[in-house]
């Protein structure tokens, strides 16, 4: 099963200690895109947006710096998620200085996964992201 | 795909890269060590941070760098994780890293390095490093797809996506930690070639040879693969034809031959299938070659021909050799056919020791057939009807099995 999350980047860009982002650390399958500046290396942004598949989700709910997006069809309609939903889904971008009106302004559940990707990497495409079960 | 780089390291043990082969540089943001040849025509690396590239130089950045790591010995430093380098800048710490680590019972690795700093994709991938294993390690890069594949699987162990080292670069080797010439990781049959494409519709010959060789050759068509007129050869270890609709050799010959070649037919739901080779011959051969056709096989006026050890033919509906003979010989050949097996006014033969003809449906039409060699048998689930045929042999059997 898969599902999106935001993660913060932990590692200090060492060999030993590569940038990777916190589900790394979990066994779990994931993609996501980190990009680096140029000059130093470094990602550009504190965090990334990845795509997780595995059989136990469980395992990364309240593990630090990770947080699930909602479980919820690509092709759904953001008014059909509920608000309590919502509500922590908006903390968790305002907690990452992530745009809170990429759920409250989008229509589809693609357009909110298309924007959150797209504030590291304008080039993100969700349909070109994605991981082996 | 073309090969643009390889090396088997055939030289002198103790020898450094850059001095078995000026086709080896060790980078200027390299540790100050070599990759030298082992005792038995391998590469290690003799330290910390050792790097080496090749001089081959791409024709664009969609390439492809593996080699096999032979495990000389285990135990040793768990820094020890040599693997392949792409897209490697030769004036700064930048390229694309995929390898096997001695760590936790063998690990894999993709990582990228922009200007020697190190983010890893994916999370690590179990692997094995016992003494003696060899173990394939390739890092693909195309466009912004880097994919690291471990030992011949068709499906990428770990997959990026990412834009950050675009130019093509350099390929080359890479480790962490020494190793000697007899013991740790070993580095073996490097080669790097460049991306394969292939025609997504149709994919034609007319009048000119259509030809695709080299190691790990692929034919793939997704719509139409016909040679008209045309030769259509693949060959090389490992070549692999594969078409998804219509699969033809009008007034050709259609060859496939090589160790463990393979032709598969797949049918599409909806699409009209056939495999044929009118007024051509239709060849399959080499070690372990087997042809699978899961719709209608035909031979009009052709001659059918699958042979030498394990030949394997099977077909999930009709197999006729109208006007044609049919021939299936050679040690254990099997035929197998799960609706309708018919021989109209041509000769069925099934020769060589622990020949099978198996059945499982409706009778053949009345035929002559030919079961010889030794343990020569034939098995139906309903009946066999085999009327007119000669039988020769030490032990035959037929009618329903035993139970």
């Amino acid at each position: 099963m898969k599902q999106y999350y935001l993660c913060d980047i932990i590692g200090d860009g060492s060999e030993e200690n590569a940038y990777r982002p916190a589900v790394s650390d979990h066994s779990v399958s994931w993609v996501g895109s980190i990009p680096s500046d140029p000059v130093t290396g470094h990602p550009i942004s504190t965090w990334a947006l990845v795509l997780v598949a595995t059989n136990n989700h469980a395992k990364l709910r309240n593990k630090p710096g990770i947080d699930a997006l909602p479980d919820f069809p690509m092709d759904g309609k953001v008014s059909a998620i509920n608000t309590a939903t919502k509500n922590a889904m908006n903390l968790v971008l305002e907690r990452r200085s992530i745009p809170t009106g990429l759920f409250g302004n989008a229509d589809g559940y693609r357009d909110v996964i298309r924007g959150i990707g797209r504030q590291i990497d304008p080039a993100f495409d969700e349909n070109n992201f994605d991981v082996a079960e | 795909m073309a090969v643009f780089g390889s090396d088997s390291f055939t030289g002198t043990s103790g020898t450094t890269l850059p001095a078995y082969s000026g086709n080896w540089v060790r980078p200027s943001w390299s540790g100050a060590v070599d990759w030298k040849i082992s005792d038995a025509n391998a590469a290690y690396a003799v330290g910390a941070s050792c790097y080496v590239y090749h001089t081959a130089a791409p024709a664009s950045a969609d390439y492809t760098v593996k080699a096999d790591v032979y495990i000389a010995s285990t135990g040793g430093s768990s820094a020890i994780s040599p693997g392949v380098l792409g897209r490697l800048s030769t004036s700064a710490a930048t390229y694309y890293f995929a390898r096997l680590v001695n760590s936790g019972g063998g690990l894999w690795r993709l990582y990228k390095r922009v200007n020697g700093t190190w983010t890893q994709f994916g999370s690590d991938v179990a692997g094995s490093v016992a003494a003696g294993e060899s173990h394939e390690v390739k890092l693909s890069m195309v466009g912004t797809t880097i994919a690291l594949y471990k030992n011949g699987e068709a499906s990428p162990a770990i997959t990026a996506t990412d834009g950050s080292i675009t130019a093509a670069g350099l390929s080359g080797l890479g480790d962490n930690a020494a190793s000697t010439a007899t013991t740790g990781f070993h580095i073996d049959n490097f080669s790097a070639y460049e991306a394969g494409g292939g025609a997504t519709y149709t994919l034609a010959a007319d009048s000119t040879a259509l030809t695709l060789a080299g190691q790990d050759a692929g034919l793939i068509a997704s719509r139409i693969l016909a040679a008209d007129t045309s030769a259509l050869t693949l060959a090389g270890q490992d070549a692999a034809l594969t078409a998804h609709r219509r699969l033809a050799a009008d007034g050709a010959a259609l060859t496939l031959a090589g160790q463990d070649a393979t032709l598969t037919y797949t049918p599409v739901s909806g699409a009209t299938y056939t495999l044929t080779a009118e007024s051509g011959a239709l060849t399959l051969t080499g070690q372990d070659a087997a042809l699978i056709a899961s719709r209608r096989l035909a031979a009009d006026s052709a001659a059918f021909d699958l042979a030498l050890q394990d030949a394997g033919l099977s077909h999930g509906y009709v197999m006729a050799a109208a006007s044609g003979d049919y021939a299936l010989t050679g040690q254990d050949a099997v035929l197998i056919a799960s609706r309708r097996l018919a021989a109209e006014s041509a000769s069925m033969t099934l020769a060589g020791q622990d020949a099978v003809l198996t059945y499982s449906n409706e009778a053949p039409a009345p035929v002559a057939g030919a079961m010889a060699g030794n343990r020569a048998a034939t098995e139906s689930m309903r009946a066999t009807r085999l009327q007119a045929g000669a039988r020769a042999g030490r032990t035959q059997t037929s009618g329903r099995p035993a139970r």
